[in-house]
């Protein structure tokens, strides 16, 4: 089953004179979505509006068709993974992952039981009866994770997820948050690293300054920046002929030389620069030794838009 | 793909929730304070309490006085007046002012239960370990009594040990709550652990400490007065041949009126405190 949709509706929050977010209007869907921007852009803050933890100023924050503030409830739905490092460390891992569970009406046994599996997902198992003040900040990491994945939430918000872990523990995170997007879970995670949120998913949220600044899959995105043209990089035997021959296609808005067997070509159409490229090599008119379209991913993006 | 929020049919109800809330929230705020190292400071903090008493009552033998107006105005004016508010600032801003600060609150407030059943919990759980702290210092009294007084039972006072331990219990234990309720409140309305803790001593000395003691009525609006009518007025305790020297009327309500006095203010803190803590917003980390 498909989890319900994290929707933001004219939503502002403000810390005195401080802005926090503005006026932000963006459906999360069910699947995986990245939250990015630079730090202070407002993903923390977003991301607590949707957990219910601060209430909007202005405009609300829907999951399903209730308003996540004052709504208790809907802790049933939502498994949330706050930032910062706290945690009951006079606890042992199992014990406050079952304890927590309890509040959604598991047994004893039953919460014990659940909180054995989402530790052992998270690979806790072996330090589940340790106390928390012994973990790693790894460990602490994924101790987080496993209180959020615990009660099968619908909808997962995860902020900072990938915090403090090692590569290893990096790759299962992401494997396991991918899972729940594939699953139908809601699952809306804030990011710095750009990389990992593309490993986990196409679909993304930009913010800058507090405002929603782009929203949609990273390919639609990229199109649309018409402004910026994409660079394909070339490596060939003979550049300045190549250029002469390029500079033909109409598609192609500008070529530059950087050495005698590289060659940088401008396109707004990747597609068909690479058509009349291949065309070029087949009638054996230039040798193509290799061939990358540059700033087509998330990075591109970000840097076009929120790194501007 | 579905827009529409999933079934809450198999999920419990809100009383439920709020039971299990109250119930978890209560637990897990006794275990975080009953840890073994403070049990330790409180068990050195009791020795301090059973020297200091008694150094006075053998200081107050070689003036002649009688041990037990020692042991009532030490309990009385030491313990009510002083430890009870003390210890419950303490652990009221340990459980929610600390939380709060340190952030472990947050995994509580994203919980299916209701809020008011976080805070009941939570305050409960200060009121009970005041009151048993409160409790062993009654007992570390009656010992240091005991241990003074050679066994003379002419040193305790004319109670039957069950109706002692009733009356402290009862008295204690209002007194825990309605202190820790205080400073819930306190706590929840001020932005930093330490303005609370501030204003909580200011409370505890200049309002329970001084004007507790002023001439005129001003002194029955404190929770000090109205606690030592209950303490010394209690109907199971049976007459106390000491308590008039507590009994000024213009000092101490009468035994109804302090408890009605007391059981409102509770209640009024609390709704307090509900009212600031459904509103409080976990922010993020400047």
């Amino acid at each position: 089953m498909n989890g319900p949709c994290i929707r933001f509706a004219g939503t502002s929050k403000f810390y005195g004179d401080v802005l926090g977010v503005m006026g932000v209007n963006l459906t999360i869907n069910p699947g995986v979505t990245g939250l990015l921007g630079p730090n202070g852009a407002g993903k923390s803050t977003l991301i607590k509006l949707a957990s219910g933890l601060l209430c909007p100023d202005q405009g609300d924050v829907f999951i399903g068709d209730r308003s996540t503030w004052g709504n208790s409830r809907l802790g049933f739905q939502i498994g949330y993974l706050p930032d910062g490092d706290a945690l009951p460390d006079f606890m042992t891992g199992r014990r406050f992952v079952s304890h927590l569970l309890r509040f959604h009406g598991e047994g004893v046994r039953s919460a014990r039981q659940r909180a054995e599996t989402v530790l052992e997902r998270v690979d806790l198992s072996q330090a589940a009866n340790r106390r928390i003040r012994t973990y790693s900040k790894g460990m602490r990491q994924r101790l987080k994770l496993a209180q959020a994945l615990a009660h099968d939430p619908q909808v997962l918000i995860l902020d900072e997820p990938l915090a403090g872990l090692d590569p290893v523990g990096r790759r299962d995170v992401m494997a396991l948050i991918r899972q729940a997007g594939e699953k139908g879970r809601t699952v809306l995670v804030s990011s710095h690293i750009l990389h990992e949120v593309e490993a986990m998913t196409d679909q993304v949220a930009l913010m800058r300054h507090g405002r929603l600044i782009a929203s949609g899959r990273i390919p639609e995105l990229r199109s649309g920046l018409q402004k910026q043209p994409f660079r394909i990089r070339l490596h060939v035997d003979r550049s300045r002929r190549l250029a002469a021959m390029l500079m033909e296609c109409e598609d192609v808005i500008g070529v530059h030389v950087p050495r005698a067997t590289y060659l940088d070509l401008e396109t707004h159409s990747p597609e068909k620069a690479i058509e009349f490229l291949t065309g070029i090599a087949a009638r054996g008119e230039a040798c193509i030794h290799e061939l990358g379209v540059e700033d087509q991913g998330l990075e591109a993006v970000f840097r076009y838009t929120v790194d501007r | 793909m579905s827009d529409t929020p999933h079934s809450n049919s198999k999920h419990p109800s809100l009383i439920s929730t709020f039971i299990l809330g109250l119930n978890l929230s209560f637990t897990q705020g006794l275990r975080l304070h009953l840890k073994p190292r403070k049990v330790l400071i409180g068990i050195a903090v009791l020795l301090l309490l059973i020297s200091v008493q008694v150094i006075m009552l053998l200081a107050d033998h070689r003036m002649r006085h009688s041990a037990t107006d020692v042991y009532v105005v030490f309990n009385a004016v030491m313990v009510l007046n002083l430890c009870l508010p003390f210890l419950s600032l303490i652990t009221a801003l340990g459980l929610l002012g600390g939380e709060i600060e340190q952030g472990t609150l947050v995994y509580l407030l994203i919980r299916p239960c209701p809020r008011l059943a976080i805070l009941v919990g939570r305050t409960l759980a200060a009121a009970v370990v005041t009151h048993i702290t409160l409790v062993f210092m009654f007992l570390s009294c009656l010992c240091a009594v005991r241990l003074v007084g050679r066994g003379n039972a002419a040193v305790l006072p004319p109670l039957p040990t069950v109706g002692l331990a009733m009356h402290l219990i009862l008295v204690g234990g209002i007194g825990a709550w309605i202190f820790t309720s205080l400073y819930s409140a306190l706590t929840l309305f001020c932005k930093r652990p330490l303005v609370a803790l501030l204003l909580g001593l200011g409370h505890a000395l200049a309002w329970e400490g001084i004007v507790a003691f002023l001439p005129g009525t001003i002194g029955g609006y404190t929770f000090t007065q109205n606690l030592r009518s209950l303490f010394f007025n209690y109907p199971t305790i049976g007459p106390w041949p000491h308590r008039v020297m507590f009994r000024d009327p213009q000092l101490v309500p009468p035994v109804n009126d302090a408890l009605v006095f007391l059981i409102g203010c509770s209640i009024v803190f609390l709704l307090l405190a509900w009212y600031r803590f459904r509103g409080r917003e976990i922010r993020p980390a400047e």
